[in-house]
């Protein structure tokens, strides 16, 4: 297995797990079972939803079978492996795809699942990566278990002390007496105490999945852990800097997206879901940690994947390319280019801003930042990510120059040729 | 609508103090517990009369926090009054404070006002830092001070307005060069009408979210 890189970074789950179809194989043999049998046996495959039709809460696994054939025309082969390039212009030509693909789409548009995997392999890719997310949320409980629950510092709003610092046990058996509850908490109280109850149903509920497996395949997922395990091993955390880093995502996970039917009511106990993804991307990211509209950006890989190992590892994936946006140089340099792009664009309006002072055009932070996910209503606005996220045009403009620099290759070769034969 | 000058301010301080609160407070009169996190910056403004004259406060709201802090330090330059914001019921925000001052005394111009803001005062059984310490930290530096609540409105027109005040009467005295609009200074189409047409009450108007 990989051993973690120096800088404490975990290697990405596609270009080390299973970023080919060998090491998927090799994957497969390591515990001695056939990879033909793993997809049907694999728990993960089995879980569907953890909360029947009550489920309020999205699920830790993936909850769509992830052998799911992609309803794109001519995307997936009969084995399940999907042509990239014809994902990615499909989503572009047809502006985004349906609602129902979307959450298959993203796992292969962000790189969860590598296009080169087959439809049997992805289940037990799936397994892994369950695994070593566990794995990873487990090494933080442990060495700072006081952050287990969210801590909210005084925060006014729906959510609060309560929500986090005591047990839901405790609430419901009386022990806890009304007069710490702060007032803002009012009508919504009871939503509260849901939400967490839903929360801690379904940790219980992963916990006794996991209890409930067949012996093979408990022995299969013990073998995984015990790799998980030596992976992390070495990983270490500078504990004052990630606690830093969780009051600052306590502060802000109370206030993502609270207008969205998929973190409001009961589905409350989402914020908890995307709390615990933040955290743990944090202390396994230390270099780019947590930055302000991550939360953001994360939050709509939840609501779109609703599962909380898909949604880590899609956001990894996502933030490998654009973690330089959450640091100022990164950040400052897309402005700049913002700038040069509107300087050759529209040269009016780009003097225009000059002449107003607004030169630094530090008005598009959040814009570039977020992939204008504010300033469009919801539903264009993840649609508007997608499209943006499919780089079509960039691959065109690659293959372009690919094919000017074969051309110019040709030309000299053929020059280079008539003066060896004249 | 017209203006006889325009400022230009900027709301800096930790996250989660209260800064787009206390800028909604005073464009829109109304408190939002639960809103977005503050991305880059955002911007308000309102006509505020002082003097007679009518005057445009152009709002740069900031986000807090560390990691874009080398982007908001370009916010600085061109502000003609700051509100420099702390929680009172977070210690740690009133101790970063000297980090904030720094930053703001060496990217702005010398003549900013900067305007020293305890919120969040309607939660006093929470209070971790005393009026007195707010008071005392400010006299050191040669700041305004108030406590204020967004959430109540309390004190958060006073602290917009006696900021402004305290910037017109620099002009007064030739402080400012309002000719160079880097001090965050902008004469507008009203200056060089009379003044003797406009009433001398405060407040009242709203320009929205409006920039510019």
């Amino acid at each position: 297995m990989d051993a973690p890189q120096a800088n404490g970074q975990l290697p990405s789950p596609t270009g080390n797990i299973i970023g080919s179809k060998s090491s998927a194989t090799q994957l497969g043999a390591c515990d001695g079972t056939p990879l033909q049998t793993i997809g049907i046996s694999s728990p993960v495959y089995h879980v569907t939803e953890e909360f029947g039709d009550h489920r309020k809460v999205a699920s830790f696994y993936s909850p769509a079978p992830c052998m799911t054939p992609l309803g794109l025309p001519g995307v997936m082969d009969a084995e399940g492996r999907v042509d990239e390039s014809r994902l990615r212009m499909h989503i572009f030509k047809n502006g985004g795809v349906s609602l129902s693909e979307r959450g298959q789409v993203w796992r292969f548009l962000f790189g969860m699942y590598p296009c080169s995997s087959t439809s049997l392999e992805r289940p037990l890719l799936q397994e892994q990566l369950s695994v070593r997310y566990h794995a990873m949320k487990m090494k933080w409980h442990k060495l700072l278990p006081s952050t287990i629950r969210m801590r909210l510092n005084g925060t006014d709003g729906k959510i609060c002390k309560i929500f986090v610092v005591l047990p839901v046990k405790w609430l419901l058996s009386g022990t806890f007496s009304l007069p710490f509850i702060p007032l803002s908490c009012g009508g919504s109280l009871a939503e509260l105490v849901a939400a967490v109850q839903y929360f801690d149903a379904r940790q219980e509920r992963v916990q006794q999945q996991a209890e409930d497996q067949s012996d093979e395949v408990r022995e299969r997922l013990s073998f995984l852990e015990l790799q998980a395990q030596v992976l992390l091993e070495r990983v270490t955390f500078d504990l004052e800097e990630l606690q830093e880093a969780i009051r600052i995502i306590d502060k802000d996970v109370p206030r993502t997206d609270r207008d969205l039917p998929y973190y409001s009511g009961e589905g409350l106990g989402n914020l908890l879901v995307l709390r615990d993804i933040l955290i743990t991307y944090a202390a396994f990211h230390p270099e780019v940690s947590y930055a302000q509209g991550m939360n953001d950006l994360c939050s709509r890989f939840l609501e779109v994947l609703d599962s909380e190992v898909d949604t880590y590892w899609s956001f990894s994936c996502y933030m490998e390319k654009f973690s330089k946006d959450f640091r100022a140089d990164g950040l400052h340099r897309k402005i700049e280019l913002e700038a040069a792009l509107l300087k050759e664009l529209d040269p009016q309006l780009h003097t225009h801003l000059i002449t107003d002072n607004m030169e630094s055009f530090t008005f598009c932070h959040r814009w570039l930042l977020l992939g204008f996910q504010r300033e469009f209503e919801h539903y264009d606005a993840l649609r508007l990510f997608e499209i943006l996220s499919c780089d079509h045009l960039e691959l065109i403009s690659q293959k372009v120059d690919r094919a000017r620099y074969q051309e110019r290759i040709a030309r000299r070769h053929s020059i280079v040729c008539r003066a060896l034969w004249t | 609508m017209a203006y006889a000058y325009l400022f230009k301010y900027i709301i800096i301080g930790d996250t989660g103090v209260g800064k787009s609160c206390l800028l909604l407070q005073f464009t829109d009169k109304r408190f939002q517990p639960v809103h977005d996190l503050t991305i880059g910056v955002e911007f308000g403004a309102r006509m505020i009369t002082i003097d007679g004259k009518q005057i445009k406060l152009q709002i740069w709201d900031t986000a807090g926090q560390e990691s874009f802090r080398s982007i908001t330090r370009s916010y600085y330059r061109g502000a003609a009054g700051a509100l420099l914001v702390y929680d009172i019921t977070r210690r740690d925000t009133f101790n970063h404070l000297t980090t904030w001052l720094e930053d703001a005394r060496q990217h702005s111009n010398s003549n900013m006002v900067i305007m020293l803001i305890g919120n969040k005062s309607d939660l006093e059984s929470r209070r971790e830092v005393k009026k007195e310490e707010g008071e005392a930290f400010a006299r050191e530096h040669g700041l305004i001070f108030m406590e204020t609540s967004a959430k109540t409105a309390s004190n958060v027109e006073e602290a917009f307005i006696n900021t402004a005040k305290e910037i017109y009467e620099k002009i007064q005295e030739g402080v400012f060069d309002i000719n160079n609009e880097a001090n965050g200074i902008k004469i507008g189409p009203q200056h060089a009408a009379t003044n003797s047409t406009l009433s001398g009450s405060q407040g009242g108007q709203q320009a929205g979210g409006g920039c510019c």
